[in-house]
């Protein structure tokens, strides 16, 4: 725990206004085209967007604002593959079949196209976060892209999945956060990911924004992240209320709406709306 | 048309076309969104653009159907958005567009009429309108104005081709609205000031120009319309106007008739009656003289009482008695007493064994029918039949160019109404058979349609003639300007045969027949709930139907005239008379000195009165007057009382 903060829940009301400025996420639609050998090629349209919240209106962003790409997760076992480029789609080496053992090599081609893929658009957003100035932006996923040349803008990311990563260090402190009561706060602790040069480091605290007693324990449970810097500690509630007063609208019936906040909902359909078709992938991949 | 539009040629873009799978663009159809606060609604034009292989195509199309989205899937989702509270106003607003519907009005190139294009929409502008509406190719010569497109801001005329109006190309106009709501009567005005400023322009090739026949059947409507407005006109109604190229000035030449008032037949029965009005310009009678009555007794009868026996009697007493037959004296039969004395003394002669019945001819029973339905008449319609038998009316002269003829029956009973209409619109036929209506276009004004040529009402002589003129009338110059409530209630081929069609404001329970199914829920809501001076116009020329505004008329209302010029009836025959030489331009002093010099019997002076209105134009009225009967000086005995007896013998 960072900052005297203890782990257990921590009572916050809902802003008057949310101080949020901005609003960035990413999407990503994939299609299976072909197979090698028995592995699987992939064609993929990532996009990202940054939005700007004015008047309440949450504004289309302008072309540079916006990102999105085709691109084929080809494994390295195809030695033509750089035909691929003549087509317009970013071609993206995934993984040889041959590197690993018999058993292993499909599930690692596709380990390693799910990994390339999160890099892929990882890389979008942080040249979208790059254009990033002003104000207070709300990021949908960790702050793992946000640091801009070693130092972070006002960016809070919400992370709504925990399958991935979780930060329940102890029974006491797992059962601390997962009885969190709606509009409760855990106590800020620090996020780290990576090894050596990679490792990384933010403040967190769990939040939840919803509950329901028919509902699994991490119903309506998002964690915060914030740069790590005290004046941003020292605004943890001021920005948990924020996050609180955003749950206006929902974003039903999206099924995630227990966690899903409507700016990043807004945004997700957006990006949806200029992702290519069904029929222009087939007919891409064709 | 957006505002920023109103320029001939500045293009606004204000959406794009969406074809999706559950509802495609169509050849004919297409549907687009656009932002929520772009200037957009029911009837507005716009045009898409776009590239289909190396051919620019242009679609122009009207906005029937309006939805508003947003991201909601359930009513319920935004009430839990808010908790319930209904004044909470969450941080970011709903993702919120407008999505259209439009009719295809017209494609650039014509052909192949495919689906529309996914192109951008711009809001049209006034040059998109012409040529969505085809006007561009005729207004200059043939359009006749029909009231304006687009917001206040940015009106555009739009104008309607006067031979698919008035013929020969296709014509007669329909209009639908609810009666009282100041629609149909104000709009027909409005149009016929169009089309006679289009006549007097001098544009149309017609040498006799246009004449126009009005009925005014409720209140004043039509009986001021000579008259400045009381108020003028508010300054959008002048700008309406101006944006029409109409002077917003009263009809110039407006005659007017009425019948004779039957209890006094020195005035006529009219609410326009009032000396101002008459020296200014005089109501003139009509009345149906005896061959009037003859050649249209099945409408006076009815024709389920007109058997073929009767019918050819009353041919008989035609040939006989009114018109005579070649080479035997001209018949001394002149009005209706002269011939119903006539009948009498046939069928005593029948009875006595000679004459007609004898022959076997016709029967006495016949006879007696006949007799006993033209006494009837008489006493039916007295103030409308002639008492000298001489036909009255704007049909006696051939029409002039330029003028509007009202026949004033709002007087008469419902009844004689339907007698005065049914035999105008017979005689109108028969002239336009024979060529005679004296201008090559005559408008003819019917309201209440509805009642006159109803849906399955049967085969009467009114419905008949309106047929025909409906079916060809257009090529003969006669042009029916029909008007109902209730469209659905009139005779289908009668409403087919109206090339243009008007609608006003109209109830929702009309609205529901299926005659109107061809609109879209949007245009139907909105005209039922349409505003007086909106107007939705079907055209041959316009692919889809057009909402336009018009203005105000600008001349008197009928209850401003009737406030303004009180009726003053029940004048003696001597100050009818005075009244009806001054009007004729008789000078005051002369007038008064010749009718203080007739006499005072009745009868001589209503035929007097009856001589002066029949007069041609110049004659001098002081000369009729001065041919009157004089009053009788007889000499007075004087007492002279002498002293001497004068006879006295010495």
């Amino acid at each position: 725990m960072v900052g005297g903060e203890t782990p257990e829940g921590k009572p916050v009301e809902p802003a008057k206004e949310s101080g949020f400025t901005h609003f960035m996420d990413g999407a990503q639609k994939v299609r299976a085209v072909a197979e090698f050998e028995g592995a699987t090629i992939y064609l993929a349209h990532l996009s990202a967007a940054l939005v700007k919240r004015e008047a309440r209106r949450m504004l289309p962003p302008s072309p540079d604002w916006y990102r999105g790409r085709l691109y084929l997760f080809v494994p390295s076992v195809i030695v033509d593959r750089h035909e691929f480029h003549r087509e317009g789609a970013w071609v993206v080496e995934t993984a040889n079949i041959s590197d690993e053992d018999a058993g292993r090599g499909l599930e690692r081609v596709r380990e390693k196209t799910i990994e390339a893929l999160g890099n892929q658009r990882g890389a979008l957003e942080k040249e979208l976060l790059g254009l990033f100035r002003d104000g207070v932006l709300l990021t949908d996923g960790t702050l793992v892209n946000a640091k801009q040349g070693g130092n972070y803008p006002f960016v809070v990311g919400i992370v709504k999945s925990h399958s991935g990563c979780q930060y329940f260090k102890s029974r006491e402190r797992a059962q601390a956060i997962l009885s969190l009561k709606t509009g409760e706060r855990s106590g800020v602790f620090e996020a780290t990911r990576g090894q050596g040069k990679e490792r990384d480091t933010v403040y967190s605290f769990y939040l939840r924004l919803v509950e329901a007693d028919d509902r699994p324990a991490l119903f309506g449970m998002i964690r915060v992240e914030i740069p790590p810097e005290a004046k941003y500690l020292d605004r943890v509630d001021e920005i948990a209320s924020w996050i609180l007063t955003e749950r206006a609208p929902t974003s039903r019936p999206d099924p995630r709406h227990d966690k899903l906040l409507y700016p990043i909902h807004w945004i997700e359909e957006y990006l949806r709306s200029r992702q290519p078709t069904d029929a222009g992938m087939t007919h891409y991949a064709s | 048309m957006h505002p920023e539009s109103a320029d001939t040629n500045i293009m606004v873009e204000i959406g794009r076309v969406i074809g999706t799978e559950r509802k495609p663009s169509t050849a004919y159809t297409f549907q687009f969104w656009a932002k929520p606060e772009e200037n957009l609604g029911i009837g507005s034009i716009v045009k898409v653009e776009a590239k289909v292989g190396d051919t620019d195509v242009k679609v122009y199309g009207v906005v029937v159907e309006a939805q508003g989205f947003n991201d909601l899937e359930s009513p319920l989702h935004e009430y839990l958005s808010v908790g319930g509270d209904a004044q909470a106003e969450p941080p970011t607003l709903r993702h919120e567009i407008r999505v259209f519907q439009a009719a295809v009005l017209r494609r650039e190139p014509e052909e192949p009429v495919g689906a529309v294009p996914l192109g951008r929409v711009y809001a049209a502008n006034e040059k998109d309108v012409a040529t969505a509406l085809r006007t561009d190719a005729y207004a200059d010569k043939f359009g006749i104005v029909c009231g304006v497109y687009g917001p206040k801001d940015a009106h555009v005329p739009v104008h309607l081709h006067r031979d698919f109006l008035l013929g020969p190309e296709s014509g007669h106009l329909n209009m639908t609205g609810t009666s009282g709501l100041a629609a149909k009567t104000s709009y027909i005005l409005f149009l016929l000031k169009a089309i006679f400023q289009h006549y007097e322009s001098g544009k149309p090739d017609d040498q006799n120009g246009v004449a126009a026949l009005l009925f005014n059947t409720k209140g004043g409507d039509l009986l001021y319309i000579d008259q400045e407005p009381k108020e003028p006109l508010p300054e959008e109604h002048l700008s309406l106007y101006k944006t029409c190229g109409i002077d917003p000035t009263p009809f110039k030449k407006v005659v007017y008739f009425a019948p004779y008032d039957a209890r006094n037949w020195t005035t006529l029965d009219s609410i326009r009656q009032h000396p101002e009005l008459e020296k200014e310009n005089p109501t003139w009678p009509f009345a149906f003289g005896l061959e009037d009555i003859i050649d249209h007794f099945e409408v006076l009868v009815g024709r389920d009482d007109l058997d073929a026996k009767a019918s050819g009697y009353i041919t008989y007493l035609r040939d006989v008695y009114v018109r005579g037959e070649p080479g035997k004296p001209a018949p001394t039969v002149k009005t209706l007493g002269d011939l119903t004395k006539a009948i009498r003394q046939e069928l005593e002669r029948a009875d006595e064994g000679s004459g007609t019945g004898k022959h076997g001819v016709h029967h006495p029973l016949t006879m007696r029918k006949v007799l006993n339905r033209l006494q009837n008449l008489e006493h039916r319609y007295s103030g409308l039949i002639s008492r000298d038998g001489v036909t009255e009316g704007p049909l006696v002269k051939p029409l002039e160019p330029g003028t509007i003829y009202v026949v004033d029956v709002n007087e008469l009973d419902s009844d004689a109404k339907d007698l005065v209409f049914a035999s105008f619109v017979s005689q109108l036929k028969d002239k336009m058979e024979q060529r005679q209506l004296g201008v090559d276009r005559l408008i003819v004004m019917v309201d209440e349609m509805n009642k006159y040529a109803p849906t399955g009402g049967g085969d009467n002589h009114v419905s008949r003639a309106l047929r025909e003129i409906s079916a060809r009338g257009r090529y003969m110059g006669l042009t029916l300007f029909g008007a109902q409530q209730f469209r659905s209630r009139v005779d289908k081929e009668i409403v087919g045969n109206a090339a243009t069609h008007a609608f006003g404001h109209i109830e929702a329970e009309e609205l529901a027949q299926p005659g109107y199914s061809y609109f879209t829920p949007a245009v139907k809501e909105k005209l039922a709930t349409l505003p007086t001076g909106d107007v939705l116009i079907k055209h041959p020329h316009f692919a889809q139907p057009i909402f336009v505004k018009f203005p105000l008329p600008p001349c008197m209302k009928g209850s401003d005239g009737m406030r303004e010029y009180p009726a003053q009836r029940g004048i003696s025959p001597k100050e009818a008379l005075t009244k009806q030489a001054l009007a004729m331009g008789g000078q005051a002093n002369r007038v008064a000195d010749a009718v203080e010099r007739l006499g005072d019997g009745e009868q001589d002076l209503i035929r007097l009165l009856t001589e002066l209105r029949r007069a041609p134009v110049g004659t001098d009225p002081v000369a009729i007057l001065e041919g009157g009967k004089k009053k009788v000086f007889r000499a007075e005995p004087k007492p002279t009382i002498g002293d001497l007896d004068p006879f006295e013998r010495e």
